[in-house]
């Protein structure tokens, strides 16, 4: 009975998924749904069986690469550009904000024909999108975790004759990560979302390409396939990037739901 | 001066001299560019002694906080200087443990970690760390909470592993800034006698900073009373209840009413009432610079 509840627990937040997909299943059936438009689950399924794993997962590592790096290099920039502007030079990072806070709301798609004059049409037109939209979360993150740090602790440190170097790596550090972890997660999703957005536009690989393609020419149930592979890529990635922000940020109260 | 003489036997260990500290205001007459100077601290003079427990009390804004950043060394006086062991305070050091108002624990380090912050800095070896920080955990009573985060602690659990914290590097003096101000009533009380054994126990110099004048009088072998604008001593009173002290004990003596009750008529800022009987109450007198050297 205990190892029951236990898997019911477990399975808790996966019960309106199953639900939702047998709905899905079904619907077509029941006349609910036209099955050309919506085709069911399991034929979607065959689409992707039909496709082949091997060639799933090359689009899949495809998109990949280009997330990854399009967010390391932003990430490697945006980081220290906020943690640089709110921490020395406070003044000239509310002298930008509302520049920044601006920029921030261009979508990179209506930037995309500026971005292909610059740097060119290609791989690297998906590179300057993904590089946008990590962007500014991720500065403005660590901008914010440097302005929320309780100047008492930075006192306390100080009064233990803690070196600038101390304060940074024992206080200032530690005390952003949450905020910055938190920059990263939702700027990895937005730059994910992105890609999609920009193969289909600029690519002639990848998962967003392959929805493009399958769009071009009409073939329904791979345009479902590419979905749900966006979905469970997307899902993986935030999961992933979670399970590292619980290890590192255990010192937090969590919420008593999250707690299985 | 005989009272003052006697208090002062030998160097004192802590000796603000003429302290004097100031901000600049801007001036309040729209188009004027002058900035006028505004002294949070003046002619400030105090002399504590080893061991001694001293309270500090004074209304709002009358540089309590300015004193104990001077003491810490966080800021830099304009005017006369703090001596410690008759060498002037040039900054921070390890030789001065604080407690700040409202604890200031560092979130992501555990109760162990946190107590072990200033060894870090000190550079003493993770072994030994160990072996110190074991010995604080026991002396604030927090033996199976070691790998607790402060989250995971109640405020008065809180505050003993901030005062484990700054006892752990071994300073001689104490610096405490209002520190059980944030907890509860029963916390506040029960903490002040921990505090009290635990001055017993280490025999440290305590400078205790507070805006209650019963924790003062309740705790403290003196009381120095600070006025405002600027903020000077305008009289240190002496405490003689006796030791080893609990609050709960001396709280409904006559000698801790009157003492309080002269706290409160200096905080309220009337001359003290000619009928009170000055020996009974034995009122240290403010200590002049010239009196100390």
């Amino acid at each position: 009975m205990k190892i029951l509840l236990a898997i019911h627990k477990r399975l808790m937040s996966f019960y309106l998924i199953i639900a939702f997909i047998l709905v899905w299943q079904f619907s077509s059936k029941f006349g609910w749904t036209n099955a050309t438009f919506v085709p069911p689950f399991t034929t979607v399924l065959t689409e992707g069986a039909d496709l082949g794993l091997a060639r799933i997962l090359v689009h899949i590592a495809i998109s990949l690469k280009r997330v990854v790096f399009g967010f390391a290099l932003s990430t490697v920039i945006a980081l220290p550009l906020g943690f640089v502007l709110a921490d020395g030079a406070p003044k000239l990072a509310a002298f930008l904000r509302p520049l920044m806070q601006f920029l921030s709301q261009i979508p990179p798609f209506i930037l995309y024909p500026l971005f292909l004059l610059v740097i060119g049409p290609g791989e690297n037109g998906i590179y300057i999108v993904i590089f946008w939209s990590v962007f500014w979360p991720v500065l403005f993150t660590t901008m914010q975790g440097v302005n929320d740090i309780d100047p008492r602790l930075i006192r306390a440190a100080k009064s233990m004759r803690a070196s600038t170097g101390d304060v940074l790596f024992k206080v200032i550090f530690p005390a952003i990560f949450p905020n910055v972890m938190r920059g990263i997660r939702s700027g990895l999703t937005m730059g994910f979302l992105m890609l999609i957005g920009s193969e289909s536009m600029g690519a002639d690989s990848g998962i967003g390409w392959m929805i493009h393609n399958a769009q071009g020419l009409g073939w329904i149930p791979r345009i479902y396939l590419g979905a749900l592979i966006v979905c469970v890529v997307g899902f993986l990635l935030n999961g992933a990037l979670g399970a590292v922000e619980k290890t590192f940020v255990d010192w937090k109260e969590v919420p008593e739901d999250v707690i299985i | 001066m005989a009272a003052t003489a006697a208090v002062l036997e030998g160097t004192p260990k802590i000796e603000i001299r003429g302290l004097g500290r100031s901000f600049n205001k801007k001036s309040n007459v729209p188009g004027t560019k002058t900035k006028e100077k505004f002294f949070a601290l003046k002619d400030f003079n105090l002399a504590i002694n080893k061991g001694e427990f001293v309270a500090i009390v004074g209304p709002s804004g009358c540089g309590k906080s300015t004193l104990l950043d001077l003491l810490v060394g966080l800021s830099k006086a304009d005017e006369g200087q703090i001596l410690i062991d008759g060498k002037a305070i040039k900054g921070p050091d390890l030789d001065r443990g604080i407690v700040l108002q409202g604890y200031a624990l560092f979130p992501w380090r555990t109760v162990r970690r946190n107590i072990e912050f200033g060894l870090e800095i000190k550079g003493i070896p993770a072994k030994e760390r160990a072996e110190i920080s074991d010995k604080f955990i026991k002396l604030v009573d927090l033996v199976g909470f070691e790998n607790h985060y402060p989250y995971e602690l109640s405020g008065g659990m809180q505050q003993r592993v901030a005062i484990a914290r700054a006892l752990a590097y071994d300073p001689e003096v104490l610096l405490m800034d209002e520190p059980f101000a944030a907890v509860d009533a029963q916390t506040r009380e029960t903490m002040q006698d921990e505090l009290l054994t635990i001055w017993e126990k280490t025999g440290k110099t305590i400078i205790f900073v507070t805006h209650s004048i019963e924790e003062a009088v309740g705790l403290a072998d003196r009381v120095a009373v600070i006025c405002r604008s600027p903020g000077s001593v305008k009289e240190v009173v002496d405490v003689k209840l006796p030791r080893p002290r609990r609050i709960g004990d001396v709280r409904n003596t006559p000698d801790f009413s009157l003492v309080s009750h002269h706290v409160w008529e200096l905080l309220q800022d009337k001359a003290p009432e000619e009928k009170t009987p000055r020996a009974q109450i034995d009122i240290g007198e403010e200590i002049l610079p010239d009196t100390v050297i």
